[in-house]
């Protein structure tokens, strides 16, 4: 029998690692570099573990097992939207946005957008700014509605009380450690969930007598559709889904929690060894998380909510240590992500508002990283408040976010790296476009239900910006003055 | 198995690390 007393046992024992952790990286960080971006140190494992623990939330835990639970082999289309989206990052993005950034001085994405366009008036930062925390608050507390789900889920634990135990401790180390502490205990978190998500299919496939077992069972579920990638639909109604799931990949550029990343490492060659890294973590955790969710349909047919496959199996199949460590794989997947966007958050604060925008660089640094800390704090309360107000499904909250930055940044980034004639004007038209075609479209049905919004908003935002940067050329002096680095 | 699960879940992935692998042992930054 599974012992509940030695799984709190493990996640405790986890916890007080990430802990340690947050206290030990607080000791080496000096200044708002050092707060935001660890002074552009990070080696190839750490700043290729740390995107990938930072970009993948909750949701590949438990949203994305419950859709290869629920949906079958049709789930699969966002795993290769997903990669090329890494693909897109660690190519074109981070390498060029590490050296720009690097050139420049920025320490945040609206930091290096002002810098580029020459914002003199501040308006590409406000706007930036308000897109950043708006979407990142939403994005924390469904992090925290996750922890809270997975305290429920495993320890029949009160909701709230999940809820509170995972902000506390995030908020805590974030708060004490800043960019390194989060970092570091990154690293620890993505190996977890790596583990987590690469281990539990291969014993869940053993426990059904191998792949051919398991497939046996699955030809019968949902009336033969659930090993068809088209779910059984006509290749023309499955269109919008599988565009819709390769989509989500069109997020990645514009996270600005993960593309600190990329500014943050120290070298092109540990981009290199960075992205390696960063891709063969997502070909193990993604197909893994897709993979147990098939398996979890045969193994716990009758699951209320497909969102607690993970924790679910675990329990029913390891001895209690081991899915002890696996509840901690959820968890980490939670904080790894809930952590960076806090500092992101917080870096908009006080780099942006405070630092450049009301003092134009009179506050002392170490006033800013206080500043820095009780924004964490403040931020980190909102985020518990907002998400102990309404249970959301964590997928849906989690794609509103991702989409909102994705649409709003993404093309903006890709743009701005590659075009010199990307303007002001065109920039501050994109990442409204991409922001208010992102609500739009998710608040009208008939919209949404057709397609994930994403895709248009992302293409929308690209469009506005050519058009409006093309119209406004002439009058910009940014595009001369500061080009990208080519 | 249908084609499509194979190409989707064996051959994208083994092609990707391939690549991933090649330009990390080969390639430039960009």
């Amino acid at each position: 029998m599974v012992s509940g007393i030695v799984i709190a046992v493990m996640l405790v024992s986890y916890v007080l690692l990430v802990i340690v952790v947050g206290v030990l990286a607080s000791l080496r960080s000096k200044g708002l570099a050092g707060y935001f971006i660890a002074e552009r140190k990070l080696g190839a494992w750490v700043g290729g573990l740390s995107s990938v623990a930072s970009s993948e939330s909750g949701w590949i835990t438990l949203g994305a097992v419950g859709m290869g639970y629920s949906d079958g082999a049709s789930a699969i289309w966002f795993v290769p939207g997903c990669l090329l989206g890494y693909v897109i990052n660690w190519y074109l993005i981070a390498p060029r946005l590490r050296r720009v950034t690097a050139d420049q001085g920025s320490i945040t994405i609206p930091d290096y957008l002002a810098v580029r366009f020459d914002d003199k008036k501040h308006v590409v930062r406000t706007v930036a700014v308000v897109i950043v925390f708006l979407c990142m608050m939403g994005y924390v507390a469904a992090q925290f509605t996750a922890s809270g789900k997975v305290f429920r889920s495993v320890f029949q634990m009160d909701y709230a009380t999940g809820v509170l135990l995972g902000a506390a401790v995030t908020i805590l180390y974030t708060l004490l450690g800043g960019f390194r502490a989060v970092s570091w205990t990154d690293v620890i978190q993505a190996g977890l969930m790596a583990f987590g998500l690469g281990v539990m299919p291969v014993i869940a496939i053993w426990h059904m007598g191998g792949i051919g077992g398991m497939l046996a069972s699955l030809q019968t579920v949902d009336g033969g559709n659930f090993l068809s990638v088209t779910g059984g639909k006509s290749a023309a109604a499955a269109m919008g889904t599988v565009i819709g799931l390769l989509g989500i990949g069109l997020g990645y550029p514009g996270q600005p929690h993960v593309l600190a990343r990329y500014m943050a490492t120290r070298d092109e060659t540990n981009i290199r060894r960075g992205r390696l890294i960063a891709i063969t973590w997502g070909i193990v955790a993604f197909y893994g998380a897709v993979i147990l969710g098939h398996a979890a349909r045969v193994l716990l047919p009758e699951l209320a909510d497909a969102e607690y496959a993970f924790p679910r199996v675990a329990v029913m199949l390891l001895p209690s240590a081991l899915a002890g460590l696996m509840i901690a794989a959820v968890v980490a997947a939670v904080m790894s992500t809930a952590d960076s966007q806090l500092l992101v958050a917080a870096s908009s604060v006080a780099r942006d508002l405070f630092d450049r925008m009301l003092f134009r660089g009179r506050v002392e640094e170490r006033r800013l990283v206080l500043i820095s800390r009780i924004t964490v704090l403040v931020l980190g309360i909102l985020s518990i408040l907002f998400a102990l107000s309404e249970v959301r499904v964590v997928f849906w909250f989690v794609l509103f976010a991702w989409s909102g930055l994705g649409a709003s940044f993404g093309p903006l980034l890709i743009l701005s790296l590659y075009w010199k004639g990307t303007t002001r004007a065109g920039a501050v038209a994109g990442m409204i476009t991409g922001f208010v075609v992102t609500v739009v479209w998710k608040k009208v049905p008939v919209l949404s239900g057709a397609l994930y919004e994403l895709v248009p908003a992302f293409f929308l935002s690209a469009l506005a910006i050519v058009a409006v940067s093309l119209l406004t050329r002439k009058d910009s002096k940014s595009r001369a003055e500061n080009p990208p680095a080519s | 198995m249908s084609l499509s699960i194979v190409l989707l879940y064996m051959v994208f992935p083994a092609a990707l690390f391939l690549f991933a692998l090649l330009t990390y042992l080969f390639g430039r930054g960009e």
